[in-house]
């Protein structure tokens, strides 16, 4: 009897055990999709190419923190720190600003790594999505333009990796050492293998520039005119975005009837009213337009962040820039350097329309482009039509052999609408020479896009400027000490003495541009370190 | 009727005759022996012995024997035909050799195991202000090495058993609860936590730590850690036991931050702006407040008190225990506590000869609560402390909008008082934020075992299992709108709720038989387990008043709702497994086990793999020429021991799909989207842990002495690596999933125990426990150096042919006496760069004090070497009890060293250059030509030049040697016939104990304690480590 019960015990016990044995082991997750499936349908598609500007905005800083890096407010923040214009006020961007960088320190690693990150989904969703179109998930235009989105944030990522971490075209005619430019997807063991064998020896700054106008000659070609969907046509690549890249790329290049060229598709229409035919682009009335909405006519390519997701308070432009009594951390402030500059007006609308000011006499100023302090959704804009004019402006004013009048207007449609009083405005006969046109369009440029973080392109690329280096013979120039700011350096019109305790870097110095990150350099010795790191 | 049928039948027990008889039960030496069983022969009539060993029981007029058992002793009959008074005196079994192991599936005695084995005896933790079992079996067992790395009460030790096995997957060992697999770690997601607090320390019968290949290799996939089985305590035949017992403690940190008052910090704080060139800033106030701050953040009373009850008794069908728990501990941390409710119900059943059935049931709820304690947090409660400014004022009365908190007038950071900065990085008032935020947790868990037990015949015994284990959460986290982590956001709130369940079922057969001299004992079995968990948060920002920030979200009081949640399934287990024990009269010893483990981690492919462990013993004491010889008068118990196995690790990196290329959400800002998050490997497979061992066993002088001695030799191979892809590859998380890497570790490991003195009212057992163990990196993907991140920084190094990772940075040389530059060693060792703070750059420089520069220079990623093993590389513990009379002195010394420590609380936080308050080291600053220190000269906010924040630097690198006193205990044991005639014989026992904890730690390291640090060997602004006092009762009824 006995017996029996135990037979039938462990009879019925092994056959449900082992019956379960497939339910046990064959599961699957249940919060991702497989990579065979990512571009299965077109919805997906779509959601895959959002992945792509997603890590455009928020790639990983240090243990998975989300601080804006690449384009989603980091690069912004770094781009100020890197320059004077801007005061770091405490620690937090110490070493940027104080360029105590090294091939551990995070802030430069991570651009790097971010960038690439971001560069890697790019190109795998071109592979997917040209898989899906000649698999008929999607059309064939569709496939086109998403490739043609992919590749234009792939030449803006490598574009921004080669102004931070190899010397500029302007050295050598591009013939210093450039980055990799990766432009096949890595997501296996073999293409692993391929992607290490490229030598960064064996790459210039000149192959890098083919390679950026090449994806953007591409997403030119492919890329809408416009968006479809709200707000979209500021938060997708377009067009006239892939233009206007173009020309700040071939600027950088130095290559001035390319930028001129460029800028023809997108500035028609008579002074001061400039349009872009395609997409529409024109500059707002008020200086504060596109940060009042971040979707403006002058919004031509921004980084997209809401409440739900952003760079959060240790990385959003809103809390960064912010005033303390706004609720913001206010860590990178206005520097006297800039605020006491007497080429900005006094009356300039743009000194209170963007910026704040703190203490009796005035001894903090704070950024306002950026202002939802509380859920930090402001949009990071990368392209506004106010770049485009100045960059136009410059271009014309450096070909021109006599001081361009074309360029004037194009300077004045951006400065006018803040400098009010005509005994302020500029004429053609304010500038003496060209070199006082072009000295003045790159004031403007300061003026204009200070906060923006476009300052480390300008003196990446004028560093070996004869006349308009940033600091003789190129360089960093010196800085405001962290926090150093007083009342008694603050003054609308100038003639104040500013202690500059942190000193310039010359040109010539291997901190002139950042390091390879040594997770790099230790696990590709094909990626060469930068001198002296 | 049936009230007839009673009433007669208590009548006739009644009426039968009965008498009474006492007496003691000693061993061989006279020395009492507690909690013995005293069992009227033929009969469910019962007792145990009082702790002075001392018992009574009445029993029937027909009586004609007593059996008198105890673990570790032979039982005895003895006759009672008249007598009124039995003394006995028990033989103890040969050694500890009779004593009963627990190992997988089954026990075994102490002599038949082949495998490392080492038991904790729960008593002397039972009695210790813990939240935890796990936290204090440090020091207690050789091979097993534990470091509680803060005073947080709720934080998880981490245990590491015979060295770290992994590299990237889990070291930590598989914790058996009563025969099943447990959950362990933490599982609450807004405080620390630790599962294993859900099991009552005083519930505990046993604990066995299976170390080796032949030990745990039944365990198969998950062995390669080492098992701690835990078995708790089931009831007795014979008399029923009331135990109660009360605990109360108070502690307070061993030691605090030594750091610059209010007038050193003026002093320090304007000096470090003026050699920057800026203008002095820091000013005393008209009150001239010297804060302390640690005084608003450590508690100097932490109090514990802890409730005990347990019943327990039993038939010979019937057996039962139950318990009732209460404790209520403080950590150290004024927001730290951690409150537990515990139940523990075991019932034996037999149903008749051949059938049993067990449920044994934990029932618990644990309340954690805890505060912010990031490392580099603006409000972490260390770290904050660290900085906070001395010269301002807690409160401000001119501000009642913030509660009187002195914060600045916008709330952004601390009030500055007469300051004319702000605290850098804009750090909070501390004392505001505890006092505001909470961060809380209740959770609810339910541990059911119930077993089926079948005999059909005396040799074979049939088990059958079904174990669940479910968790769920509910917490609660609330951010103060106005200051704090909160402000920005202002306010926050958040819920989230978890469940986690899991099951186990077991089926296994036990067959023991013996053929004259040869015993053989086989195991036969089948598990499967599987999991499922969920969780959802509710998250609200911008609240409309803090009155909606007490206890819960509450719906339509915030602007800004956020939701979040996931669901998993897995990991999956199917096992097979059977063990082989033989012996040949009891001499030769041989065991073989072998486990197939099936596990869902895997693709379908190379879901199985196959585990072997073979052992052999050699017992040659039992031989008849030991015996003759004259060795045998000082050797009398001499056995020899070898085990190898090929275990797994079933807790690899990569979660639960690590083989697969996936694609997960990544949303633009609002818009939805997916990106790549994982490059799969679909060749993944097990991770593998080869471990070879040799031992012996001694007992010298009739047993006073015991002598175990292990070497061991743990092979890792075929680690599950996330490789590391080089960043510009752009591969999510920078890496792909591969089986290469091999690390060894070996050791030794050595234990001493010996009864110095054994007589009847006094003796002293004197113990001590060493081990070794040395770790090497053997191979790693592509055989490249892996500098590890810690999230903040990289100060690691994974190198062929060091440690794991081993500490890895800059060579420093010294302040220059003649500047107050830091001067650095070059790669080559020789060539000394000296870094001007000035203007951050570095010089090559002839000696040390030169004050000629020479060419210009740099310092590179290339000029760090390895600076030290991260990992202890030897440790242990020693014990003493001394007994006199019904006096009790424990003690219990733990040792570490070999380790070095990289501080970076004294890098970062100590000896900032910001406008922070420092460590009072800073004081040794560089002043003036001719200073001779190693603090460079001050200069604002030149942190990362003069401290090469984020790496290591030899500067802060320091030895982790320690010898601590963990605990000594003086108890109080009353006589069991006073206690039994003062309360007519409610009362059976009564002892007091008074104890400390952490009385004492003997070490160079300069930092807050060489306990307080991470896997990986930093020190990173940790909460001071307890000392503790605390007092006790046992009452037995």
């Amino acid at each position: 009897m006995k017996f029996k019960i135990f037979s039938a015990v462990i009879i019925a016990g092994s056959i449900s055990l082992f019956s379960c044995q497939k339910k046990t082991l064959e599961l699957q997750p249940f919060s991702s999709f497989s990579d065979q499936s990512a571009f299965s349908n077109a919805d997906r598609c779509q959601l895959a190419l959002n992945g792509v500007y997603d890590a455009a905005q928020s790639g990983f800083y240090a243990g998975g923190a989300v601080r804006g890096y690449p384009f989603g407010a980091a690069n912004i923040e770094q781009g100020e720190m890197r320059g004077e214009d801007m005061l770091n006020q405490a620690t937090f961007f110490a070493i940027t600003y104080a360029a105590t960088y090294n091939s551990a320190s995070p802030n430069n690693g991570y651009m790097f790594q971010t960038i690439y990150s971001m560069v890697n989904k790019a190109n795998l969703v071109i592979d997917g999505v040209k898989a899906a179109g000649t698999g008929g998930v999607i059309t064939a235009a569709q496939a086109l333009q998403f490739e043609a989105e992919c590749r234009f944030l792939r030449a803006l990522g490598h574009h921004e990796l080669v102004i931070n971490f190899s010397r500029p075209f302007a050295d050598g005619a591009g013939n210093k050492m450039g980055i990799i430019y990766r432009d096949f997807a890595i997501n296996s063991d073999a293409s692993s293998a391929a992607a290490r064998a490229i030598k960064r020896s064996t790459i210039t700054v000149a192959d890098n520039y083919t390679k950026i106008l090449e994806d953007l000659d591409f997403a030119e070609t492919n890329l809408p005119a416009t968006q479809t969907g709200a707000g979209l046509s500021t938060y997708r690549a377009t067009k006239a975005a892939a233009i206007a890249l173009k020309m700040r790329v071939k600027m950088h290049k130095g290559d001035w009837a390319g930028v001129i060229a460029e800028g023809a598709k997108i500035v028609t229409g008579t002074a001061p009213n400039f349009l872009s035919p395609i997409g529409g682009w024109k500059l707002t009335a008020a200086p504060d337009g596109p940060f009042a909405n971040n979707t403006s006519t002058e919004s031509v390519f921004s980084i997209k962040n809401d409440a739900t997701d952003n760079p959060g308070v240790n990385g959003a432009l809103a809390q960064m820039f912010g005033d303390p009594a706004l609720s913001a951390r206010g860590l990178v402030r206005v520097s006297p350097i800039m605020w006491s500059e007497a080429d900005w007006k006094c009356n300039d609308l743009r000194r209170t329309a963007l910026y704040r000011t703190a203490g009796g006499p005035v001894n903090a100023v704070y950024s306002t482009k950026f202002r939802d302090y509380s859920t930090t959704s402001d949009g990071t804009p990368q392209i506004r039509y106010a770049e485009v004019l100045l960059m136009l402006a410059e271009a014309n004013a450096r070909t021109s052999t006599i001081v361009s009048s074309t360029a004037v207007d194009l300077l004045n449609a951006v400065r006018n609408r803040a400098v009010t009083t005509p005994g302020d405005q500029f004429t053609l006969l304010s500038f003496a020479t060209k070199n006082d046109l072009i000295a003045a369009i790159l004031k403007e440029r300061r003026i204009e896009l200070l906060g923006e973080g476009k300052r480390w392109g300008d003196i990446h690329r004028l560093a070996l400027d004869p006349d308009f280096a940033p600091i003789a013979g190129g360089g960093i120039p010196a800085k405001v000490g962290t926090g150093g700011a007083t009342a008694a350096m603050f003054n609308c019109a100038g003639g104040v003495t500013i202690t500059k305790s942190i000193l310039a870097i010359p040109y010539s110095d291997f901190k002139f541009v950042w390091p390879i990150p040594i997770e790099e350099t230790q696990q590709n010795a094909n990626y060469d370190q930068n001198p002296n790191y | 009727m049936l009230m007839a049928c009673l009433t007669l039948f208590i009548s006739q027990i009644l009426a039968q005759n009965s008498r009474t008889i006492s007496g003691k039960v000693t061993d061989e030496n006279g020395a009492a022996i507690s909690n013995a069983s005293i069992i009227v022969k033929g009969t469910t009539i019962g007792t145990t012995t009082a702790n002075d060993g001392t018992f009574t029981i009445k029993v029937p007029e027909n009586a004609k024997s007593l059996i008198i058992s105890s673990v570790n002793f032979m039982t005895v009959e003895v006759s009672i035909s008249k007598e009124s008074t039995v003394n006995v005196s028990l033989q103890s079994t040969s050694a500890n050799l009779e004593e009963v192991v627990v190992v997988g599936y089954g026990t075994q005695k102490k002599k038949e195991v082949t495998g490392a084995v080492s038991q904790v005896n729960p008593v002397n933790i039972s009695t210790l202000v813990t939240p935890s079992v796990d936290k204090q079996l440090g020091g207690r067992a050789t091979g097993v090495l534990v470091t509680n790395s803060s005073g947080l009460v709720n934080q998880p030790p981490r245990i590491r058993i015979r060295g770290v096995n992994s590299i990237n997957g889990s070291s930590s060992p598989l914790f058996v609860l009563d025969g099943v697999p447990m959950e362990s770690g933490g599982f609450a997601g807004y405080t620390s936590d630790n599962l294993l607090a859900n099991i009552n320390p005083a519930d505990i019968e046993s604990i066995d730590v299976l170390k080796d290949g032949s030990a745990t290799a039944i365990f198969g996939s998950r062995a390669a850690n080492g098992v701690i089985m835990i078995t708790t305590k089931k009831g007795k035949a014979g008399r029923l036991n009331v135990n109660y017992s009360f605990i109360q403690g108070s502690s307070k940190p061993s030691k605090k931050f030594k750091l610059l008052n209010a007038q050193e910090f003026v002093l320090i704080t304007n000096e470090k702006l003026t050699n920057a060139g800026q203008q002095p800033a820091a000013f005393m106030n008209n009150e001239n407040t010297d804060t302390d701050w640690q005084s608003y953040v450590y508690r100097n009373n932490a109090k514990s008190i802890n409730h005990n009850l347990s019943i327990d008794g039993g038939t010979d069908k019937t057996n039962f225990f139950v318990s009732f728990n209460y404790s209520d501990q403080q950590g150290l941390v004024f927001t730290n506590t951690v409150k537990r409710y515990n139940i523990r119900a075991n019932v034996t059943q037999k149903i008749n000869k051949w059938l049993k059935l067990s449920n044994l049931i934990t029932l618990s709820r644990t309340e954690d609560s805890d505060q912010n304690n990031g490392g580099n947090s603006l409000s972490g409660a260390t770290a904050n402390v660290l900085r906070a400014l001395p010269n301002v004022r807690v409160m401000n009365p001119s501000l009642p909008q913030f509660s009187f908190y002195n914060v600045t007038p916008d709330g952004a950071a601390l009030g500055s008082d007469a300051n004319t900065k702000l605290i850098e990085n804009n750090y909070t008032n501390i004392a505001y934020v505890m006092a505001k935020n909470k961060f809380f947790s209740k959770k609810h868990r339910v541990i059911n075992n119930f077993g089926i037990d079948l005999k059909p015949l005396s040799w074979l015994n049939y088990s059958f299992k079904a174990n669940i284990d479910f968790i769920t959460l509910d917490e609660f986290l609330t951010y103060d709108p106005k200051h704090g982590d909160g402000r920005n956001s202002i306010g926050r709130v958040q819920n989230q709720a978890a469940n986690q369940m899991r099951y186990t079922i077991q089926n296994f057969i036990n067959i023991n038989k013996s053929f004259k001299e040869h015993n053989v004992a086989v195991t036969l079995g089948h598990e499967n387990q599987m999991q499922t968990s969920n969780s959802f948060q509710a998250i609200g920002t911008n609240i409309s008043d803090p009155f909606f920030q007490q206890t819960n979200v509450i719906s339509n009081s915030y602007a800004t709702q956020q939701s979040s949640g996931s669901y998993s399934k897995g990991p999956g287990f199917v096992s097979y497994f059977g063990r082989v024990n033989y012996d040949y009269a009891g001499k030769y010893f041989v065991t073989a086990s072998l486990r197939r483990d099936g596990l869902s981690r895997f693709a379908p492919e190379n879901r199985f793999g196959t585990f072997p462990g073979f052992s052999v013993g050699y017992r040659v004491s039992q031989e008849d020429y030991w015996k003759k010889s004259p060795m045998a008068k000082v050797i009398n118990e001499f056995r020899v021991r070898t085990s190898w196995a090929k275990v797994g690790n079933a807790e690899i990196a990569g979660g639960s799909f690590p083989y697969l290329s996936l694609y997960g959400s990544a949303p633009y800002g609002a818009i939805s989207g997916i990106a790549a998050t994982q490059a799969g490997n679909a060749g993944l497979k097990w991770e593998t842990n080869e471990k070879l061992g040799f031992g012996f066993d001694l007992g010298l002088l009739d047993n006073k002495i015991n002598i175990t001695f292990d070497y061991y030799k743990n092979n890792n191979n075929n680690l599950v690596l996330a490789a590391p892809q080089p960043p510009s590859f752009g591969v999510p998380g920078n890496l792909i999933y591969q089986n290469i890497g091999n690390m060894e570790n070996k050791g030794i490991e050595l234990a001493i125990n010996s009864k110095i003195i054994n007589k009847k009212d006094f003796s002293w057992d004197f113990g001590i426990n060493f081990t070794t163990q040395s770790n090497k990196v053997k191979s790693l993907y592509l055989d490249q150096d892996v500098i590890v991140s810690n999230g903040t920084g990289n100060y690691n190094i994974l190198q062929v042919g060091q440690p794991i990772n081993a500490i890895y940075g800059y060579q420093f040389a010294g302040v220059n006496s003649s500047n107050g530059n830091p001067v650095y060693v070059k790669a080559d060792g020789t060539t000394l760069v000296m870094g001007n703070i000035t203007n951050s750059s570095y010089f090559t420089i002839s000696d040390l004090n030169s004050n000629v520069v020479g060419a210009a220079s740099s310092l590179t990623g290339a000029d760090r070497k390895v600076l030290g093993s991260s990992l202890p590389k030897w440790f242990g513990g020693i014990t003493s009890t001394i007994r006199y009379k019904q006096f009790t002195l424990d003690m219990l010394w733990r040792f570490s060293g070999g380790n070095k420590i990289m501080n970076i609380t004294e890098q970062e936080s100590l000896l900032n250059q910001a406008f922070m308050n420092s460590g009072k080291n800073i004081l040794k600053r560089w002043t003036q030509a001719g200073d001779v220190t190693t603090v460079p000269r001050l200069w604002y906010n030149r942190d990362n030049f003069t401290n090469l924040n984020q790496q290591a630097v030899d500067r802060f690198v320091e030895s982790g040697n320690f010898i601590r006193l963990d605990n000594l205990q003086i108890s109080y044991d009353v006589e069991s016939k006073h206690i039994t005639k003062l309360t007519n014989s409610y009362v059976k026992s009564f002892r007091v104990f008074v104890q400390g904890q952490n009385l004492l730690l003997i070490t160079k390291y300069t930092g807050i304690d060489p306990d307080n640090i991470d896997s990986r060997g930093l020190d990173y602004n940790t909460v001071p480590q307890a000392r503790s006092i605390s007092f006790g009762v046992n009452v037995g009824f």
